[in-house]
C-alpha cells in the first residue's frame, strides 16, 4: 500500500490516465488521491467511474485551482499561477504522497515540484511522468519542465527516444 | 458489419459532408456495412437517411460513444488522440483516419501519419484531408490501392477479439515501488 497520486488533467489526458491505471493493481498504490484542475467536474467523473469500476474505496478526490484559463491576461496570471504554486504545495505537503503519476497536463506542473521538493524535507516521492501521446515529435511544454526532476519519464513514440524512456504501445 | 464515422468535438463539416454523398454509400454498401452511426458534431447534420439496406443513426454527440466504438467492425474518425487510442483497444478490423487540415498547429498530422505502422487494427490507414479520404473511398485513391477490397476483405476476416491488452505501465509502477 503507498499513498499515491494521480494528476487528472483535461479531456484526453485523463482518458489517457485511466487506460494506464487499467495496468496497474490498485492495490498496490492505495490511497489514491485524483486531483483535478477547478471546474473540470468530467475528469472527476472519469476518476469515480473507474474507481466504481474496480469496487474501489479506498479514493480521494481533490481539486486545485488552475494556474491560467483559457484567454486570462499575462499580468493577472501571474498571481493566479503563484496561488496556484501554494495550493499545490500545501496539498502536497498535507497528502505526502511516496508516488506521484502524470501524464502532462498542465496542472500537473505545480505538483510535481511540490512533490520534488519534499526530498528537502526527509520524504520521497517518486514520480512517473508519462509524455502525452498525441505529442509524437516534441516534447510538451510540461514534459520539458517536469522531466528534470521526475524519476521516470516515458515518451510513447521513437523519435523521442532520445528524450526519454521509451515504451512502445503503452496505452493498447 | 457496423461503421462508426467520428469527427470528435470541434466541427469537421467536410468529413460530415462526405457521409451524404453517394460514393460513400456506394462505399459502405460494396464492403458489407449495414449499419452506420455518424456522430457530426457542430457540423450540419447530414443528410443521410436509412434505408432497407441501410440503418443509419446520426447524433452530434453522445455520452455514450465507447459502446459504439466497441461494437463497430470499421471506424471512420478524426485524427483526435482519444478516439485513435479507443479505436487501438477496440475489437474494429478497419480505422480510417482522416486529417482536419483546417486545424491550426495542426499536431494531429504527426500522429495521423504514426499509426499505420503502430496500430493494433489490422487496416489502418491515413488520409491527409477529407479530399484524400473520399478519393480512396471512391477508388481513385493515390498508389492505386483498391481501398474498397482491401476493407472488404479486412471486415470479413474480423479481428480476433479479446487482445493482449498493454500491462507495460503496470511494471513500471511496480519497479518504482520496489525501490
Amino acid at each position: 500500500m503507498v499513498k499515491t497520486l494521480i494528476v487528472l488533467g483535461s479531456g484526453g489526458h485523463t482518458a489517457e490516465m485511466m487506460h494506464l491505471l487499467t495496468q496497474v493493481d490498485t492495490d498496490d498504490i492505495a490511497p489514491r488521491y485524483y486531483v483535478h484542475a477547478d471546474s473540470d467536474a468530467q475528469s472527476s467523473q472519469k476518476a469515480v467511474s473507474f474507481e466504481e469500476k474496480n469496487g474501489g474505496k479506498d479514493y480521494i478526490i481533490k481539486s486545485i485551482p488552475r494556474a491560467r484559463s483559457v484567454g486570462q491576461s499575462y499580468f493577472t496570471s501571474i498571481f493566479t499561477t503563484l496561488y496556484a504554486f501554494i495550493f499545490a504545495f500545501v496539498l502536497i505537503l498535507r497528502i505526502r504522497p511516496k508516488l506521484l503519476l502524470t501524464d502532462g497536463p498542465g496542472t500537473a506542473l505545480p505538483l510535481v515540484y511540490s512533490a520534488f521538493f519534499l526530498r528537502f524535507i526527509g520524504q520521497r516521492c517518486r514520480i512517473i511522468f508519462v509524455e502525452s501521446f498525441c505529442r509524437v515529435e516534441s516534447l510538451s511544454l510540461a514534459g520539458r519542465l517536469c522531466k528534470p526532476v521526475v524519476d521516470r519519464f516515458i515518451v510513447h513514440w521513437p523519435s523521442l527516444k532520445t528524450q526519454g524512456e521509451y515504451v512502445p504501445g503503452l496505452l493498447f | 458489419m457496423r461503421c462508426v464515422v467520428c469527427v470528435g468535438t470541434t466541427e469537421f463539416a467536410p468529413l460530415t459532408a462526405a457521409c451524404e454523398i453517394e460514393i460513400f454509400s456506394n462505399f459502405l454498401k460494396y464492403v458489407g456495412v449495414t449499419s452506420v452511426a455518424i456522430q457530426y458534431g457542430s457540423a450540419p447534420r447530414p443528410a443521410l437517411q436509412s434505408t432497407d439496406t441501410l440503418k443509419v443513426e446520426l447524433f452530434d454527440y453522445t455520452p455514450d460513444l465507447s459502446s459504439y466504438i466497441s461494437a463497430a467492425d470499421m471506424i471512420i474518425s478524426h485524427a483526435g488522440a482519444g478516439i485513435i487510442l479507443e479505436t487501438c483497444r477496440s475489437n474494429a478490423a478497419v480505422h480510417l483516419i482522416v486529417v482536419n487540415d483546417k486545424l491550426m498547429n495542426n499536431h494531429q498530422v504527426e500522429l495521423a501519419r504514426q499509426m499505420p505502422q503502430v496500430s493494433p487494427v489490422p487496416l489502418c490507414r491515413w488520409y491527409e484531408n477529407p479530399a484524400a479520404y473520399v478519393a480512396a473511398v471512391s477508388g481513385n485513391g493515390e498508389h492505386g490501392e483498391d481501398l474498397k477490397s482491401s476493407v472488404k476483405k479486412m471486415l470479413l476476416k474480423g479481428r480476433h477479439g479479446g487482445q493482449q491488452k498493454s500491462t507495460g505501465f503496470g511494471n513500471i509502477v511496480r519497479q518504482e515501488l520496489a525501490k
